[in-house]
């Protein structure tokens, strides 16, 4: 009992300490945000996705790019073929917001910044209208963008909130 | 995913500390890191922007700190492990959360009252027996003797091998108010009858020999199309029962039908060419519409949501009437044999941006039962298919269901793919057929609704598995299309597995299709009689919450309202076999005949990867008893945590025609059926949430059940993300796709501890999830 009313007593005075540092450096960050440039290559519903959860993924190279790719599509006859983005100053980034139990929904970029050497991408999940009816079909949203890659080590995936939902790190180039 | 492997952020070393390689990460099946970098965003944003957060996770830990489980250590983290099925995260098959198909009830087949050849029978001229007359019997004595018995001689083939054979017929007296199979069961005693006298050598039904419909499209004949052979429709062809379906009309109200330029002047897919009647556009807003204009007779689907369009109408029409023997692409239930022969499709459009509204799916329940005030056209459809639904239960499509109902029309909807028990109208409907879905091995998808409104089951697929080993999900195959990216152009020729509950309501809508052209007299509710009382009653005996009646047997209904004997059909209960854990149980399958209490000859059962973890025996034939087959897993050697698949391969022959079908097993060497079984090696690591150069602790459980308790020793100072995986195919790295892996408090909404050397936090409880 002892070790653990030492144990609460530390915990939350690091957690107060913890916010006194921090919330300055907030507040400076939060205005050093500037937009990413990013073009958009690909975006859907219909593709095989293991992951039922949001996910983003980081491509930097056409080998495994390729590969994924041709995964993602492989419920489809013929397959589409994968775009051919210049990997040298660009990485691919994949993402989705998992499996959805019908039709209707769409994924829609409401910002891509740095925030030091991650890239957010802030995204919005359209979903279809309340009590509309919708094709019982699962789906499984996603979006496929080119951004340039400038050093970045990783990314996340937001939602309108804020919350993060997936992040990465950006590979190697192998 | 498999991308760069050797990428992978943690390599476990098993000195008792683990590593990572923070320079050498790869995007994904790197769960630890990303789980860390996502912690990391979440720690960050709560506190930069909501400071007040971060006391209030004080207040949490020390909350925690206060209950959860004990440890024998005085100082750490400790915690209580859970693993958790899929449940809810499984995209597809979740067979461990669902009743499985056992202790099966037969249905009877139509049968034949009083007779003792009964079902087996093939088809044969109802009224007409072949009988050869022993050498020195003369014609004369030969035809007294079938007049004498209420038949008259027909023909007389002349000697043959010193013998005279006759093809006699019943009677016009002995016919009289008899039915087809009334006269068929007469012939048959008749036939007995002849055989027992001594001047017959033999006597028999003039049996009817038809060509072998058995479809040349190419997604069917290389097995990619399960879904056919589960419903049994491959039986139909075979026997040729129904091969002109083009007098039957099957509405689709969904998205319409995709043209090659947008427009009703393009081509549509070429395994849709030429089927459709009477298409019309009911979206009345333009903003819906996305096709500039409101309701016309133009039911072309420019896409109901941008990039994210569907098509989905065009998949439906497919599974119904996609052009069947054409030798391209897919086969449909109700296409027919051959061009023209196919059921009329009535595509229309009701779904556009945002879905559907109520407004405009009436009206085209409404047009589709005939209501001329809707809309001038020609047909009245037989049936209607709807795989859209939507949770609000409204008088104006309830009341334009009951009209269509009371029209005659067949109605059969989507059940909804929430995996709960949450109904979905139109289907919830009391005249509306409610499709549930199954997978390949006829078990009840994860995604699929249950609950008492079900009525059937049919195939809706499911992306968990490829049990049929042909590289592809085991999804529904059917027609689709996309954007080319130029124009109004779209690229029609293309073909796409799909799954849902929607991919299941085609095929029943194509069933009542089957129905309706095997016996047009049947009215509507005769034919959804026929589709109940012929299901394969699979789960809970008699109708279920799960499959309704059963699974959809189109050879059943068709056979019944054609008033025909079945021949015989085996059908394995389970379909499926699965096995859990380190050491599991042997478990059966029974190999029935469905049709009838004949014995099936079983040719062969073979493993069909030849999988050398799998054993099997047999025992018993394969009539109305079953066979049993039962199954071993020998799990030596396999991988902990891993799944593995095959499939048995049964050959039987029904006495004119060789068929297969399988048994599907899985197994997955994590399981807790009875707390015996285990998850294997976990290992539970802290991970160094601020330092760039990471050690982390782990600490290895071995053989542990559901639940168990774990207890982190020895750690520095420092704010750590606690973390749970398996390490499944051995290969060092963990959090990968393949293992168990879970993170407190949750995956998704990691939270760091903070921890001060030789303090002890216990609580630190969260679940892995398989």
């Amino acid at each position: 009992m002892k070790n653990k009313k030492i144990s609460r007593i530390r915990t939350g005075m690091i957690a107060a300490a913890a916010i006194i540092v921090l919330l300055p450096i907030t507040a400076s960050r939060k205005n050093s945000s500037p937009p990413l440039e990013y073009s958009i290559l690909e975006q859907g519903e219909d593709i095989y996705f293991e992951k039922t959860g949001p996910e983003i993924l980081v491509f930097t190279e056409s080998g495994s790019f390729k590969s994924f790719y041709a995964q993602i599509h492989r419920t489809r006859i013929p397959r589409p073929e994968a775009p051919r983005p210049n990997f040298d100053n660009s990485m691919v980034v994949f993402f989705s917001y998992g499996r959805q139990k019908s039709t209707g929904y769409s994924i829609e970029i409401t910002g891509v910044y740095a925030r030091s050497s991650t890239v957010v991408v802030k995204t919005v999940l359209n979903t279809p209208p309340e009590d509309s009816f919708q094709a019982q079909k699962i789906t499984h949203p996603y979006m496929v963008i080119l951004i340039s890659k400038d050093g970045y080590s990783s990314l996340q995936l937001k939602d309108k909130t804020s919350k993060v939902l997936a992040s990465a790190n950006v590979p190697e180039r192998m | 995913m498999q991308v760069n492997r050797k990428c992978h952020g943690i390599i476990i070393e098993k000195n008792g500390i683990l590593y990572t390689q923070k320079s050498n990460h790869n995007f994904h099946s790197d769960y630890a890191l990303r789980g860390r970098r996502q912690n990391r965003s979440i720690f960050r944003n709560r506190v930069f922007a909501i400071g007040a957060f971060m006391l209030f996770v004080g207040i949490l830990l020390i909350v925690a700190g206060c209950g959860g489980s004990s440890s024998s250590s005085d100082e750490g983290i400790s915690g209580q492990l859970t693993v958790v099925t899929s449940g809810s995260y499984g995209a597809g098959t979740t067979l461990s959360s669902k009743n499985l198909p056992h202790n099966l009830r037969l249905k009877k087949g139509p049968v034949i009252a009083g007779t003792f050849r009964v079902a087996a029978e093939p088809d044969f001229v109802a009224d007409e027996i072949l009988v050869k007359y022993r050498s020195g019997a003369g014609s004369m004595s030969a035809a007294d003797t079938a007049a004498g018995s209420g038949y008259r001689v027909l023909e007389q083939s002349g000697r043959i091998e010193n013998g005279l054979l006759l093809r006699m017929k019943l009677t016009d007296t002995e016919k009289t108010g008899l039915s087809m199979s009334a006269q068929k069961e007469r012939t048959l005693q008749e036939i007995e009858r002849l055989k027992a006298l001594p001047s017959v050598e033999y006597a028999q039904p003039n049996y009817i020999y038809k060509p072998l419909s058995i479809p040349n499209d190419p997604y069917y004949t290389d097995g990619s199309m399960w879904n056919y052979p589960l419903i049994l429709v491959d039986h139909v062809w075979k026997e040729d029962l129904v091969n002109d379906l083009s007098s039957v009309v099957v509405a689709v109200i969904d998205t319409g039908i995709v043209r090659s330029n947008g427009t009703k002047s393009g081509s549509v897919h070429p395994d849709l060419t030429g089927i459709f009647v009477d298409e019309y556009d009911f979206i009345s807003d333009t903003s819906i519409s996305r096709d500039g204009d409101g309701r016309d007779a133009d039911a072309t689907d420019p896409g109901d949501n941008g990039a994210y369009s569907s098509f989905h109408g065009t998949h439906v029409a497919g599974t119904i009437g996609a052009l069947t023997n054409n030798g391209i692409g897919i086969a449909g239930v109700a296409g027919g044999y051959g061009i023209g022969k196919g059921v009329r499709i009535m595509p229309l459009r009701v779904l556009g941006a945002g879905g559907g509204t109520t407004f405009d799916i009436a009206a085209a329940v409404r047009y589709a039962a005939g209501d001329q005030s809707v809309a001038s056209h020609l047909y009245k459809a037989d049936v209607i298919n709807m795989s859209l639904g939507s949770t609000a239960d409204d008088p104006t499509l309830s009341s334009a269901i009951s009209y269509a109902a009371s029209q005659g029309v067949v109605m059969a909807a989507a059940a909804g793919n929430d995996g709960t028990s949450s109904q979905y109208y139109p289907a919830a409907y009391p005249e509306v057929i409610s499709v549930s879905a199954v997978g390949i091995g006829a078990e009840i998808t994860g995604y699929s609704n249950y609950g008492d409104t079900i009525e059937i089951a049919a195939p809706g697929g499911s992306f968990t598995y490829d049990l049929n080993f042909d590289n592809y999900p085991d999804g529904v195959w059917s027609t689709l299309a996309e954007y080319s990216g130029f124009g109004s152009v779209y690229n029609v020729d293309v073909y796409a597995l799909s799954q849902g509950t929607s991919m299941a309501t085609p095929h029943v809508a194509a069933a009542a299709a089957l129905v309706k052209a095997a016996n047009a007299g049947l009215s509507a509710s005769a034919i959804r009689k026929t589709l109940r009382n012929t299901a394969i009653d699979l789960g809970t005996t008699g109708k279920d919450d799960y499959y309704g009646y059963g699974l959809l047997n189109t050879y059943a209904a068709v056979t019944d309202a054609l008033s025909q004997v079945q021949s015989p059909i085996l059908f394995p209960f389970p379909k499926t076999l699965k096995f859990e854990g380190t050491s599991p149980a042997s478990k059966s399958a029974i190999l029935k005949n469905i049709a009838n209490s004949n014995s099936i000859v079983v040719t062969g059962i073979t493993k069909d990867q030849g999988a050398s973890w799998v054993s099997f025996s047999q025992s018993g034939t394969a009539d109305a008893t079953g066979m049993k087959v039962t199954v071993s897993v020998n799990t030596s050697g396999i991988a902990d945590g891993s799944t593995h698949t095959e499939r048995l391969k049964i050959t039987w022959n029904d006495g004119f025609n060789d068929w297969t079908d399988y048994v599907y097993i899985l197994y997955n060497s994590i399981g807790f059926a009875g707390g015996a079984a285990d998850v294997g090696d976990v290992y539970v690591v802290a991970i160094d949430y601020y330092s760039t150069s990471d050690v982390i602790q782990y600490y290895t459980v071995t053989n542990i059940n559901q639940s168990f308790v774990y207890s982190l020793t020895g750690l520095p100072t420092g704010t750590y993300i606690i973390g749970a995986s398996t390490d499944r195919n051995n290969d060092g790295y963990i959090f990968e796709f393949d293992d168990t892996y879970g993170f407190y408090p949750e995956i998704l909404n990691v939270e760091p501890i903070s921890y001060t050397k030789g303090d002890y936090i216990s609580g630190i409880d969260f679940e892995l999830i398989y």
